[in-house]
């Protein structure tokens, strides 16, 4: 049985929602870890919500076909302050606050993608910045275009979209003030930098690793739970 | 002394004159005149009647033309509305199909597929994919 503050699975849910529809959920000795790719490839999630986060955690370890959208539907209907309890039961997920019991038949996790490999690459370039003026950036340089050019300079991050006929930018000074040695830039989708900006919004603050012509890594910690996203970029030059 | 009455030919007994007015005929009420005197009375009066008769004869050929040029002015402006009439119908008749087309645009209604955002990157040949591979040459 695993029981937890209904805010911080609904915050776990929301995390992988923004890149997944459904992952292998490893229920590990004393954590909650998810590692998952998008459909195509393109964003990688990794979290892991730790035993210390849930107010019991006695549950078996194992693998678990997870329905995010599923998860998340339970969990909304139980909109209060009690804490939900999560127990496996003959091959059932159980979700109760006290007042909703909620039983969901699991996916086979043997047909969701298998977990990949978390990819070992040099990310020279680093800045850390508060999470919600980074997505209000995200969501208004937008407008303009479908691809975003990250950069980061010295301490200064530099998020720049530039359409038809117009161009708009933001920069952004690191809150660690780490001087980096290499100036990067890297051009990606807007979509999956939009998706994944909502899902770190309440996190504080977020450090964003890149390279040039390199994928992006936002790591982040949502109220202990540590949580990464990784997205490829676009590569215009040959 | 009796007098016959130059305006209607009655005989008038008796020249009673009243101070010095000259005396009126019992029957028409017209004042003693002399028949000389009518005469000229009268040439006078119709020369003067029939130059205003003349003056308003032309004054009246003067509006009788202007009425004729109204009316053919009229006749052209009837003719013309009656031309514009007909336009207009063909107007309505062609504005019909349009109207009807126009609110069947206004009425219909757009479905927006979801924008798939795995669907554009994996179409996007620009995109690279997860996990990152380094290029050899990079």
């Amino acid at each position: 049985m695993m029981k937890i503050e209904q805010k911080r699975i609904t915050a776990f849910c929301d995390v992988l929602r923004a890149l997944v529809p459904e992952c292998r959920l490893i229920i590990g000795p004393d954590v909650l870890n998810v590692i998952a790719v998008d459909t195509a490839n393109v964003a990688m999630v990794n979290i892991n919500l730790h035993k210390a986060q849930f107010e019991e955690f006695t549950e078996e370890p194992g693998e678990v076909g997870m329905d995010v959208v599923k998860w998340k539907q339970a969990l909304d209907i139980m909109k209060g302050d009690a804490p939900v309890t999560i127990t496996r039961q003959a091959g059932k997920i159980v979700f109760s606050d006290g007042l909703y019991t909620y039983t969901h038949t699991p996916l086979d996790p043997t047909t969701i993608r298998k977990r990949p490999t978390c990819p070992t690459i040099n990310l020279p370039a680093s800045v850390v910045i508060e999470a919600k003026e980074y997505h209000d950036t995200i969501k208004a340089i937008g407008v303009i275009g479908d691809k975003v050019r990250v950069s980061i300079k010295g301490t200064t991050l530099e998020l720049s979209v530039e359409g038809d006929t117009d161009l708009i930018r933001k920069e952004i000074e690191s809150k660690d003030g780490k001087e980096n040695a290499v100036a990067v830039a890297s051009l990606f989708s807007l979509d999956y930098l939009k998706e994944t900006a909502k899902a770190m919004r309440d996190s504080g603050t977020i450090t964003i690793h890149t390279g040039k012509d390199h994928p992006v890594r936002f790591d982040f910690d949502l109220d202990g739970m540590e949580a990464s996203f990784m997205i490829a970029p676009r590569i215009e030059a040959d | 002394m009796s007098w016959i009455c130059p305006w209607c030919g009655t005989e008038n007994d008796r020249d009673d004159r009243i101070g010095r007015r000259e005396p009126t005929c019992k029957v028409c009420g017209e004042a003693r005149t002399t028949p000389e005197e009518l005469a000229k009375l009268k040439k006078e009066s119709v020369g003067k009647l029939e130059r205003e008769q003349k003056q308003l004869n032309e004054r009246a050929g003067v509006i009788r033309g202007k009425m004729s040029s109204v009316v053919d002015d009229i006749l052209e402006l009837e003719i013309e509305l009656s031309g514009l009439k007909e336009e207009l119908e063909d107007i309505r008749a062609e504005a019909a199909p349009v109207k009807s087309a126009l609110g069947d645009w206004e009425n219909q209604d757009i479905f927006f597929e979801k924008r798939d955002r795995a669907f554009i990157a994996m179409n996007d040949p620009h995109q690279a994919k997860l996990p990152f591979e380094v290029r050899a040459c990079a």
